[in-house]
Order: structure tokens, then sequence, then C-alpha cells
């Protein structure tokens, strides 16, 4: 603390490097630095973004029906990286405009390539469907763009750890009305699936809430604004062969605008299993892109208009705080017949780009951290329903809660125990392979960890004598 | 409604006899073997049910009363200062519910005790009335109350005390009486609410918890939950045979200076409700989820009258559950079915076991294993418990959960939304006893039974038993399939 109480005024930084990789990738790195402040507990931060999009080529994440790879490319996809650091505990926050976050050897490169960079790790992706496909074990060994994304990222996040500087924080919700709830309960209990809503008939559950999140450098200038919103990124539909981050994209340029274009928005997705934009799969022959705006840039503008309003403040007691969870669950199939309801819901080729995960016992990661003892966050590797967004909410023993699926793995979708026996996608399919009350028990984890990280779980009985 | 001898020996039908801690087999099994399978098989077919879609039940009630002279349950003082009990103030008895459909045959045993027996004292009781009484499922619950014997995981001796063998074996001579005289039988349900009892951990705003002990100006608390639930079983008549009664408050009128033998507040219930009803129905306790729930007058000193509070405890109660019972109109149940599951959970422990286990040892002596954590006394102690959760669902559509212990009251009432039947009851007490269950927010927020050595399981372990049954009533209602949608 004692160096940074001592370092000197600087000037926002803003490096570009650029280097090509496979002669098509431009790499763009932005790091926003300001100065430093004597305190005592002090959190710093630092932000950076860097492009990943693969060349064209590749098979696409998402869609079981595409016709073939991607193109080429409608919106270049990033990774974003804030880093979070309070004394010796620094968290690394990677957003990706990809389907899902990398599988269990590109995170552990991450973590090579950035060695004794920071202490806790959490990789969450924005789940557009329009990105790379991504898989836990490739066939025929990472492809390079995967492998280059991964060192970009990592350069990214060690530039940031390096240019660490004081921020403060503040939170602020709102409310934004961009999707509906797919799975349609009919009286009878069955389920239909409502993927499109152009009337925006209201469906429950929905979780309208918008929460940001805003770190101010110490004079107040934004250097990162992240959004948290529950809805699946599927504007754009099968017959779109380019790459897009969707309206996340779009939501991230409106706010960095309305705010002078001088911070990085994040998108952090929430829990939107069961949550698609109304207007999902736009066919491009409908302008599908326009569609897209309007679902990006109403988000945006609601974002923008709390962040505006969000007063940050440096706070004496600054503490930032993590636990991460290795939590063992069962498989809800039998595998056989598990592969078998794969092959005839997505087709053979399914497992070309959708592996099966390994059998057995699975392990999935949870991680909570605890910023400032009143802000908390809880992730979820993969899609968990709206419920869980809403429950972790009520729940938080703390005033700001924000949740992240698709983060540090993906083990498919993560129903309610109720959403389970109702049926539908995400609910009762292949598409969901974790044992029915998987999300429940991570949801009760993560409020366990914030009551530990808060000091209020007792490490031994009151009664007893020590 | 008879009352057994307590001999076993003079009733031949278990193949085993439970002799404390061990199972042995007894010496008329080992002589004739061969008998018992063949009375068993005739028995079998003599009481083959008739239609596959009858419910049948009969009820029985045996006195279990210990003698004089035991070591009582519930409150540490009175251990600590080696105090017996003196006398009866009123009789224990265990109830026996039983139910049948088609092959499928259900014990209830409800216990004027302060916990059920331990695990091989429940399990000698399984297999015995399974052998002979054909019984599928046994779910035994005790009311709690801290005016019984006190019972123990283990015994120093390593044998449980002949009081206790002598009460396992009336009750299983009990459940074989009562199936065989079962009758058709109709099923009902109802509910009303009564306040006899408070929240005794009161959560300042400051987030410090401070306990009550007592709240005879009846000041609101929170959280709590007044509900009294009710299940009748009648014959086909009308004619009641069972009064079931859901209720979650700690049997602790009587306090620590009472030392003689009662059931507290729920033998004034179960007589209040009996008396009201023609037909001489049996009422039955089942104790709810009553870990943070006082009476509002509990531990009363004896000086103070502590009888009256009781009795208005329990006719409190009890007019209520009355009340409620004669508006019932039970039914046929359709469909018949009886679906039950008893499963094992492994927790681990919230402390670490071996500073646990020599921390009581300081602050208590080592007579704390007499009131509880008798599963803590070995050295080194286990690491992880091994619980029992069962799940019963009559007619796909009256649901019970049973935790082995003392779950917070908040539990019974997010049972009761999230479960997906229309009837729903909760019962602490069931099939084992691990102390305190409480709530993930209340072990945060600590106080008695929250975060003290009376709760040893890791936090979150009654969310996560709540989670298991109410995914076991899906599967009974065929809501969760065993494959994958292929549409």
């Amino acid at each position: 603390m004692a160096s940074l109480a001592m370092r000197t005024l600087r000037k926002r930084q803003t490096r570009t490097i650029s280097h090509a990789t496979n002669g098509v990738i431009t790499f763009v790195l932005l790091v926003l630095a300001a100065q430093s402040a004597a305190g005592a507990a002090t959190l710093r931060g630092a932000a950076a973004k860097v492009e990943i999009t693969p060349p064209p080529g590749i098979e696409m994440w998402g869609y079981s029906d595409r016709k073939g790879p991607a193109t080429g490319t409608l919106d270049p996809l990033y990774a974003r990286v804030l880093v979070l650091g309070e004394g010796k505990n620094v968290l690394a926050l990677v957003t990706l405009d990809l389907g899902r976050p990398f599988g269990p050897a590109s995170l552990a490169r991450l973590q090579d390539v950035t060695p004794k960079c920071f202490s806790s790790l959490i990789v969450t992706a924005s789940h557009t469907h329009s990105g790379p496909a991504v898989m836990d074990r490739y066939p025929n060994g990472t492809p390079a763009w995967e492998l280059a994304a991964i060192d970009k990222i990592g350069h990214a996040i060690q530039l940031a750890c390096s240019h660490l500087v004081d921020v403060r924080i503040g939170t602020g919700y709102g409310a934004a009305d961009i999707g509906h709830n797919r799975l349609h309960v009919n009286t009878d209990g069955t389920v239909n699936w409502f993927e499109r809503n152009l009337t925006r008939i209201p469906t429950s559950p929905v979780d309208p809430m918008v929460s940001v999140l805003r770190i101010d450098q110490a004079d107040g200038t934004p250097l990162a604004i992240l959004v948290n919103y529950s809805c699946h990124p599927v504007v754009f539909g099968s017959d779109n062969l380019q790459y897009s981050a969707d309206y996340p994209g779009v939501m991230i340029k409106t706010v960095e605008a309305a705010l002078g274009n001088k911070l990085l928005c994040f998108f952090l997705q929430g829990a939107p299993g069961d949550i698609n934009p109304y207007y999902a799969v736009t066919p491009l022959q409908q302008n599908a892109i326009r569609m897209r705006d309007w679902t990006g840039e109403r988000l945006g503008r609601e974002a923008a208009g709390i962040a505006k309003n969000v007063q940050t403040k440096a706070d004496p007691e600054a503490a930032l705080q993590f636990v991460e969870h290795k939590l063992k669950f069962h498989s809800r199939w039998d595998p056989q017949k598990w592969r078998d309801a794969m092959v005839a819901v997505f087709g053979p080729s399914v497992f070309q780009t959708f592996p099966p995960p390994a059998e057995g016992e699975l392990e999935l990661s949870i991680t909570t951290v605890l910023i400032n003892k009143r802000i908390a966050i809880m992730t979820m590797p993969g899609e968990a329903f709206v419920e869980y967004q809403i429950s972790w909410r009520e729940r938080c023993p703390v005033p700001d809660a924000f949740f992240l699926g698709y983060a540090n793995g993906y083990y498919g979708y993560f129903p309610t125990i109720r959403s389970a026996t109702l049926g539908g996608y995400g609910a009762a399919n292949p598409a969901t392979w974790v044992e029915v009350g998987a999300g429940d028990r991570m949801v009760d984890d993560a409020v366990m960890s914030t009551y530990d990280m808060l000091g209020r779980m007792r490490k031994t009985p009151e009664d007893v004598k020590q | 409604m008879s009352k057994q001898s307590g001999n076993f020996a003079a009733w031949p039908y278990p193949s085993h006899a439970y002799v404390g801690g061990l199972w042995r087999r007894s010496a008329l099994s080992r002589k004739v073997p061969t008998l018992a399978c063949c009375f068993l098989f005739l028995f079998l077919l003599c009481n083959a049910p008739c239609s596959a879609a009858t419910l049948k039940a009969a009820v029985a009630k045996v006195d279990i009363t210990p003698p004089i002279g035991l070591p009582m349950y519930g409150f540490l003082d009175r251990i600590k200062e080696g105090k017996v009990s003196t006398g009866v103030s009123d009789p224990l008895y265990a109830r026996v519910l039983i139910l049948e459909v088609s092959e499928k045959r259900l014990a209830l045993v409800t216990l004027d005790l302060g916990r059920t027996f331990n695990a091989a004292g429940i399990e000698w009781l399984r297999k015995a009335i399974a052998a002979s009484s054909g019984i599928s499922f046994l779910i035994v619950n005790a009311s709690h109350t801290h005016s019984g014997p006190n019972l123990l995981d283990e015994y120093p001796s390593g044998q449980a005390p002949a009081w206790e063998i002598e009460i396992l074996n009336k009750i299983a001579a009990t459940v074989h009486e009562a199936s065989g005289r079962l009758v058709e039988a109709h099923l009902g349900t109802g509910y009303g609410s009564v306040y006899i009892g408070y929240n005794r951990r009161v959560v300042s705003s400051d987030g410090r918890v401070t306990m009550l002990w007592s709240n005879p100006g009846m000041e609101p608390t929170s959280p709590l939950d007044p509900r009294v639930s009710v299940l009748r079983v009648d014959d086909t008549g009308g004619k009641p045979l069972a009064i079931l009664v859901n209720y979650a408050c700690h049997p602790v009128v009587l306090g620590a200076d009472n030392t003689k033998y009662s059931a507290d507040f729920v033998a004034v219930m179960a007589s209040t409700v009996e008396a009201a009803l023609e037909g001489s129905p049996i009422c039955f306790f089942l104790q709810g989820g009553d870990g943070d729930i006082n009476p509002y007058y509990a531990t009363t000193p004896l000086r103070e009258d502590a009888t009256a509070k009781r009795d208005w405890t329990g006719r409190r109660l009890g007019e209520e559950a009355a009340r409620i019972a004669r508006t019932i109109r039970t039914e046929a149940s359709s469909p018949a079915t009886i679906d039950f599951t008893d499963d094992v959970i492994n927790f681990p422990l919230r402390w670490d076991a071996t500073t646990l286990r020599d921390s009581l040892l300081k602050t208590f002596g080592p007579r704390i294993f007499e009131d509880h954590a008798g599963t803590l006394v070995h050295d080194p102690p286990p690491d992880h418990l091994e619980l029992h959760v069962i799940t019963l669902l009559l007619g796909k559509r009256i649901a019970f959960v049973g935790m082995p212990g003392e779950p917070f009251v908040n539990f019974q009432i997010n049972w009761r939304d999230r479960c997906p039947v229309p009837d729903v009851f909760f019962l602490g007490y069931t099939n084992g006893y691990f102390d305190y269950l409480p709530t993930i927010d209340a072990a945060a927020e600590g106080g008695y039974g929250a975060a003290d050595s009376n709760t040893y399981l890791e936090v979150g372990a009654g969310e996560q038993i709540l989670r298991h049954a109410l995914v076991r009533v899906y599967e009974m209602l065929g809501r969760l399939k065993d494959e994958p949608e292929k549409d």
C-alpha cells in the first residue's frame, strides 16, 4: 500500500499495441489508469480489452441447424479484463463475447501465462450465439484462435495488474424490458417453447433488473461500468454466419458513448437459462441487425442512465474477498440415454461441437466475491434459470448482489427443481445434465460463503471454551 | 388400543430380539427359524389385500412409561446435577398407525419421548415389524417432551438399558397386534391456526441474537408458524380412527425442576381432541419444525403452577385441532397409494470434530455426552454423520418429510411453500436424532441451536434435506423422468 501512496500523478494512459496473429486478428489493448491516493485500505483497479475475433471458417456456437462455419465478422468479439485488488487479494474478471467460457485446459493455460498476477480468476461469457464453438476438449487439439486468445487475454491481465490504481465504487439499479420467459407453462402443466415474442406478451418469471457496478478512478472519472442482466444473446439466429457479440455489443457501445467513451463497459450475463430477447432468432432478411440494435440500445440506455447516477465513493475499510468451492454433483441421466437424446435433439453431428462431459461425478466450480463487505458476486458454471438470480438477490446478506452465469466452466442448463419437473428446453431435455437441485445448492453455497466472508459464520461453537 | 406386555420372550414373532446396541438372534428364532418363516408366510398370505386400490388402517397405543429413577431428557442442568425421575405426572405413550395399500404397509409410531431411539434401536424395530407384521416402511417421530427418560445414541455399557429394550418390544408387539385388525379407511385433511408459542431467538436490528427463554407476556415474534395441520383417518362408516395433529412447538412447559414423567402439553392436547370427537379415536401429535419455537409458558417453575400452564397450552392447541378435525370430510383415497423413501445422506461435521469434542468435555465435563453429541463420543470423532431422511406421499396428494433432528421453523414453512401437493406435513425428530438443524441465515446469526455445540451438522444440511425430499415427491408423482426429453 505504501508504494501506491507514493505514486505520482499519472495521466490516463491509452496504449494501442498491434500485432498480427495468423495475419488476420488485430490485437488492441486499452489500459486505463489514474492516480493513486493515500489511504489505509485501498481498492485498486484497472481495465483492459482485447479483440479475440477468430478467423472465418470456424464452426459456430449455439445452433445445431447452422449451414456452415463462420464466413466473416459483423462486429468484433472482445475479451474485457477487470482487475481489482486490495492488499494481496487480486481478482481478475474476464468477460468474453463468446457462447461459453473456455474449457479447463485453456483456463489452466491462462493461469500459466499470468504467473502470480491474481489470486482469483473469473472467466465469464456473454453466451452470444454468433461466436465460435468453444469446447472442453477438442478432438484435434485446442484451435489456434483459442490459444491466441488465451495468450492475448493473459497479456491484458498482466498489463492491467501492473497498472492498478486507486478506485472507488458504487452500485445502481434500474429495469429494462427486452426479453421474455421462453418456457410457457400451460394450465395443464405442459410447456410450450415460446422462442420469439414480437408482440411483447408479458411472461413470468422474468427479472427486468439492470444491476450496475461503477468503478471510478480516484478523481471520479469512470473507469469501468459493469452491467449485469439476464437475457440470451440470440437476436441473431442460425442463418447468421458472421461473428457478432449480438445485443451485448450494442449495449456496451451505447453505455460507453453515453459516458464519454473514456471507460470500458462490461456485460455480465446473469441467469438467462429461460429468458430470450423478444426478437429472438430474427432472420437476417427480416432486419435482424436492427432488432439486435434495438435490444442492445434499450438495455444500454437504461444502464447508462443508472451509471450516470451512481455516486461512487472510496471505502476507508476497503476489502476484497473471494471463496472458490468445488461442489460435486451426480449426472442427472444415464450416460447412454443422455447421448441418445443428444443425437435425437441436436442431430448426429452434435458431438463435433459439443463433446459429452466426463462421466461419473461432476465437479463444478463456484466462486463468490465480496467487495467492501457489501457487494457480492456469485458465479455458476452454466445456464441458470432466472429464478436463481432472483433467489440469490433475495437471500444474499449484503445489499448488492450480482449473479454471473457461464462462469469458470460450462455444464449446460441449471433449471429450478420445479422447472425440471415441468419440462421443456433446458429443463428436462439433454441440454441439462447435472442432477436436479444443483442450482439450489450453488445458491446455498454462495450465501454461506458470503456469510463466511462477512465473519458471521463462527469457526467454533459459541458455548465452548477454547 | 391394547396395552401389550413388555416381555419380548413372551412375544414370539420377531426373529430377532433387541438387546441394546447389538443384534442377537433370540433363543426362539435360533431354535425354530423355519417355523418363523412359515408363520410369516401364512401371516402374509392371510393378510393379503383383497383390493389393490384400497387403503386400510389400524391404530393402537401402548404405555411406555419407564420405571422411575432414570436420568431425564433435555435439560442439561438436571443431568449435571444427577437428578433422576421421581414419579409420573402423566403416562408416556407410543401411538401406532398402520396404513396399508396393496402389498405396502406403513407403520407410523409417535413417541412421548425427547427423541427417537438410536440407529440400532430403530433398525431393530424396523426389521422386527417387517418380519412379524409385513411392515414395509417405518416412521418413528418423537414429541420432544423434556419430561421423559434420557435416550442416548451410545450407552457407556455398550447396550441399551432394559427399559428401552422393553419399550421397543412393546412397540413391536403393538404394531403386530394392530396389523391384524386393519380396516378399510378414508382420509381427510384440514387446517387452522393457534398461538401457543413464540420464536425464542430474538434477532435485533444489529444482528445480535438474544435468547428469550419464556414469553408469558405473549410478545409477538418471528418467524413463527401458527398452522395446525390435521390428518383424519376414518373407517368407511365415518367413525374416526386417528387424528394426526402436526404443529411446531417445544414441549417444555415443564422445566428442569420437574422430575416426573410427562408428555408435557402434548398429552393434554391429545386428550382434548380425543374427548371432543365421538368414536374414541387416537390422537397423534406429530412434532414439526420447532427448533426455535418455545411455548409461551416455557420452563415454568412448578411452584408457579406449571401444570396449569401445561394444560392451558395443550387445551388451546387441542381445541383448535378438534375444531379442525370435526370439519374434515374424509373420503376414499383415490388413487389409494403409498409412496415412501428412507434415504441416507452423509453430512460432514460443522466444526472440527476433535476440537469440538475436547471443547465440550472442557466446558461441560464428561456428562455432556449424556445430553447430546453422543455421536461425537468416539476418539477420534467421526468425520461425517449418516442421516435418514424420510419422504412419504399418500394418495399422490398428502406429503410428509421427516428430518432426524430439531429443524428450525422456517424449514416447515418452506416445505409447505415448495411442496407440489395440496397437503403437506412436516416432521422433526424422525428416524434419528442429530440435534439442531438451523437455517443458513440462523446459523450465521447465532444463538442456541444455531451456532453452539447443539448443532454440529454442516451448515445448509436442512436446506439439502428439504431439497432431497422435494425431489422425491416429484419423483413419486411421476413428474421427474429418468431420461431426457427427445422432442
